[in-house]
């Protein structure tokens, strides 16, 4: 019974507190409550390895993960289905299905628990143990950052939740574009918003605390995959657990491996689950490809490939001198041919992408010296324990597959670097956990006596936690508000989005780019463009804001992306014009990718512009905190 | 006989080599724990970024309002004398942790050369200067400095958008104009062929 306590305390406590808190502050709390958040964001992510467990009798990673995940999609099919033919609330459809996945997960998390050996529940124990860990130390991390518990960091996320919103409403949405106009380029089918919509609309999580808690219960489900692969190759399990901590603590800008929930770090999460496969083999490959390929099209080929280098050369236990051996030292030896030609000046997106940049305004890629102090900066000192470790791996005789595959899975991130087409950082998707691997296996191999080995590890990934605090510092500036706070919504943000839900919005709604994004990841509305609003939209906006006349008023509408069918959104973040000195140094009126946080700014709405949108047949609605609302 | 020697040394050489791994990563363990907590210290400092470009110190606060020392608007009474010049810049220091990069400006010109050294320690910014002027006897010297964001001056304070600038000169005389969002320094030059300050600029953001 002893070893079956964790487990136990687990489910009864998830179970007590939502009872409790139910009865003690109500059941509305519940969805802005972030210890509830995250209980509902780890039955979403831990369900499918507890199915993969216990009804396709296979391990908790690995294919079995990975078809597990199809729930959602079908969750979403079946909502869809029944909204379009019963004519049955979706939403309601969500909500239900959010309580059934909840039993299921607790029923099964108990069968688990009472139907295994003593054995297979220790090992859950541990994992429910180094779960909750990794969830602690990222909250102590966030807390002393200044993240709040309700917080959106990624705007990513409030554009995935756009899709959410749609999907929630009944509408098809076999990729984003099909249902957000959020969505400039085509990446990926809705695949990862099923998931998202199961948190945000099944479970009606606030959006805020939605961010954070997927972000915190993603992590740590990524962490116990990582901590499965890395087990497999090295059987002490402290050491296997330091590994996984030098794995997920590096803040990687742009590829983002463990830091936020989108569609390119879930795919890295079904590859890690692909690679965790006991004897993966070409067919199961196969099975699980359209679900790689569906979570997002670009990681989809790119892990495909890598998949298939890993099953030509490197899928046997122990490789001594062979092909694989050779593979893994040209690629290594590829990434100074390739950082030669970026050292020359060369580059992908200079040499063929040409209208991208042009279109951006600048280059999205550092160029040397820049580009090795920014992989300084990102990976600090386990660069200097990586190269270390890759010497020693391959000067041995006998190395296990995964630890020569892992050289060449950097290798090839680091060569699609230096190539630099545009954005090339996010090739360093998942260069962390090889890394970890690495280093790993080559701190086993020292044969330290136990425990200095773990200690040594630990130190290791010490080293790396400052370059984490440091890098994820740099990254919240962008969204910290005049007050300290780190999150893209506001409070006034919060109370426009509950004012305008009251409101029926058959219109187009025009505002800042920043308050379009927030308000259409809320409420199923379009918008001028959302948070990738055009530039001279923005600029015809804002003249018809300070000079409202028929000119500017038809340059307006005449406008592409406004249209003629539209209602206006003042908000103080227009007004802050004021506070230039020049408007050519207005940030978000000059850069498609700025925007300004703060939405407090105290102005006066101008007489003129109310005056001229009620002659246009416009009327005036108050929202909370100085916003306006114009509609027909 | 030989077989074994040669195994033997071979198992001799791959002992060793372990060895002399094991105690090349504990070093390197122990050498990289102290610099990587250096490299952390950094953020406890204000993330305001500053740099020499277009004749001028630019500051970049992280709420991306920035203000700069204009090297161009510099007078002598009514002379504007560094207008055209090109400044020698030299960039020095590491970058890492508390120490942040030093830049030295020397901007000739046929009125007078004037040298800047600006270092950052802590959250504050520091700029010597030195004016040698070699022509006439001029009466006042006047530095500049524009932000790009009008805000609330207070007691010597610029504030805007959580973050606070205050500017403070030993020998100078700081005057700020909030209907332009500017400041000037100004500088007795009366009978002086040398001018010298000590600028600081202390900046704090997002105080909680």
């Amino acid at each position: 019974m002893r070893d079956r306590l964790i487990p136990t305390i687990a489910t009864i406590g998830a179970v007590y507190y939502t009872v409790i808190f139910m009865y003690a502050k109500g059941f509305e709390s519940l969805f802005t409550d972030p210890i509830f958040g995250l209980i509902t964001c780890s039955i979403v992510f831990l369900l499918p390895a507890l199915i993969s467990k216990s009804i396709f009798k296979k391990s908790y990673f690995g294919l079995g993960y990975i078809l597990s995940t199809l729930i959602y999609p079908l969750i979403y099919i079946l909502a869809y289905i029944v909204n379009r033919y019963l004519g049955i609330d979706a939403q309601l459809i969500y909500i239900l299905s959010a309580l059934i996945i909840s039993f299921l997960f607790i029923s099964l998390l108990v069968y688990l628990t009472y139907s295994q050996s003593r054995g297979e529940v220790i090992k859950m124990s541990k994992s429910i143990l180094v779960f909750l860990f990794v969830i602690v130390l990222l909250f102590v991390i966030y807390k002393i950052l200044g993240v709040p518990n309700s917080s959106i960091t990624s705007l990513d996320f409030l554009q995935h939740n756009s899709v959410s919103v749609q999907m929630s409403n009944g509408t098809l949405c076999i990729t984003p574009n099909d249902c957000s106009g959020l969505f400039k380029k085509l990446g990926y089918t809705t695949y990862y918003h099923t998931i998202q919509t199961m948190i945000t609309q099944g479970f009606g999580i606030e959006i805020g605390i939605a961010e954070v808690t997927s972000r915190l219960a993603f992590i740590a489900t990524s962490g116990l995959a990582v901590l499965s692969l890395i087990q497999r190759n090295v059987k002490d399990d402290e050491l296997a657990f330091a590994g996984m901590l030098v794995s997920l603590f590096t803040f990687e800008l742009g590829a983002y491996s463990f830091n936020f929930l989108i569609p390119q770090t879930f795919a890295l999460l079904l590859f890690i689950n692909i690679l965790n496969e006991e004897k993966l083999t070409w067919k199961k490959f196969l099975v699980v490809l359209p679900i790689l390929f569906a979570s997002h099209f670009v990681f989809g080929i790119f892990f495909s490939a890598l998949l298939g280098i890993y099953l030509l050369f490197f899928q046997k236990k122990s490789i001594s001198k062979d092909l694989g051996r050779t593979v893994a030292l040209l690629s290594f030896l590829a990434i100074a041919i390739v950082f030669l030609a970026n050292w020359r000046g060369f580059s992908v997106e200079k040499l063929i992408q040409q209208k991208d940049i042009e279109q951006l305004g600048f280059f999205t890629n550092y160029y040397f010296p820049d580009n090795v102090i920014y992989l300084l900066k990102q990976y600090g000192f386990l660069i200097v324990f990586f190269i270390l470790s890759v010497v020693n791996t391959l000067g041995r005789k006998k190395i296990p597959s995964i630890l020569l595959y892992s050289v060449v899975y950097i290798s090839v991130g680091l060569v699609c670097y230096f190539l630099a087409p545009t954005y090339a950082n996010k090739f360093l998707l998942g260069s962390s956990v090889f890394m970890g691997i690495l280093i790993t296996y080559f701190i086993s191999k020292l044969r330290i006596k136990r425990p200095y080995g773990f200690v040594l590890l630990i130190l290791i990934f010490l080293t790396s936690i400052p370059f984490y605090f440091v890098n994820l510092k740099q990254y919240d500036i962008f969204y910290t508000q005049s007050s300290g706070k780190v999150s893209a919504i506001t409070q006034e943000d919060k109370d426009l989005v509950n004012s305008l839900k009251d409101i029926d919005l058959d219109c187009r709604l025009v505002s800042d780019p920043l308050t379009q994004l927030i308000v259409q990841s809320q409420i199923p509305v379009d918008t001028a463009g959302g948070q990738y609003q055009e530039l001279k939209t923005r600029r015809d906006f804002l003249t018809f804001i300070q000079n409202p006349n028929e000119n500017t008023y038809n340059e307006l509408i005449n406008n592409q992306e406004v249209g003629k069918n539209i209602c206006i959104l003042i908000t103080p973040r227009i007004y802050t014009y004021k506070r230039y000195v020049s408007e050519d140094q207005i940030y978000w009126l000059n850069s498609m990718y700025e925007y300004e946080i703060d939405n407090d700014y105290h102005y006066s709405l101008s007489e003129d512009l109310v005056t001229f949108l009620k002659s246009k047949g416009y009327e005036l609605t108050n929202m909370p905190s100085q916003q306006y609302f114009f509609s027909k | 006989m030989g077989a074994r020697v040669v195994l033997f040394i071979h198992i001799l050489i791959e002992c060793n080599m372990k060895n002399i791994l094991k105690v090349l990563t504990i070093l390197l363990v122990l050498v990289t724990i102290p610099i990587s907590i250096y490299y952390g210290l950094r953020a406890l400092n204000t993330p305001y970024t500053y740099t020499y470009t277009n004749n001028s110190i630019v500051v970049t606060l992280p709420n991306k309002i920035w203000f700069e020392f204009s090297g161009t608007k510099d007078t002598l009474d009514e002379d504007n004398i560094f207008e055209t010049e090109i400044p020698q810049v030299e960039k020095s220091g590491y970058d890492i942790g508390l120490q942040y990069p030093k830049y030295s400006i020397y901007t000739p010109s046929n009125v007078a050369n004037k040298t800047q050294k600006v270092s950052r320690k802590g959250n504050t910014l520091n700029i010597s200067l030195e004016v040698d002027i070699q022509k006439r006897t001029y009466e006042k010297y006047v530095q500049y400095i524009y932000f790009s964001q009008y805000g609330d001056i207070l007691n010597g304070i610029y504030r805007q958008d959580g973050c606070n600038v205050g500017i403070s000169s030993q020998n100078g005389k700081i005057i700020w104009n909030e209907e332009n969002a500017s400041a000037s320094i100004e500088y007795d030059a009366k009978n002086m062929v040398k001018i010298k300050d000590n600028i600081e600029v202390n900046i704090s953001c997002y105080e909680r």
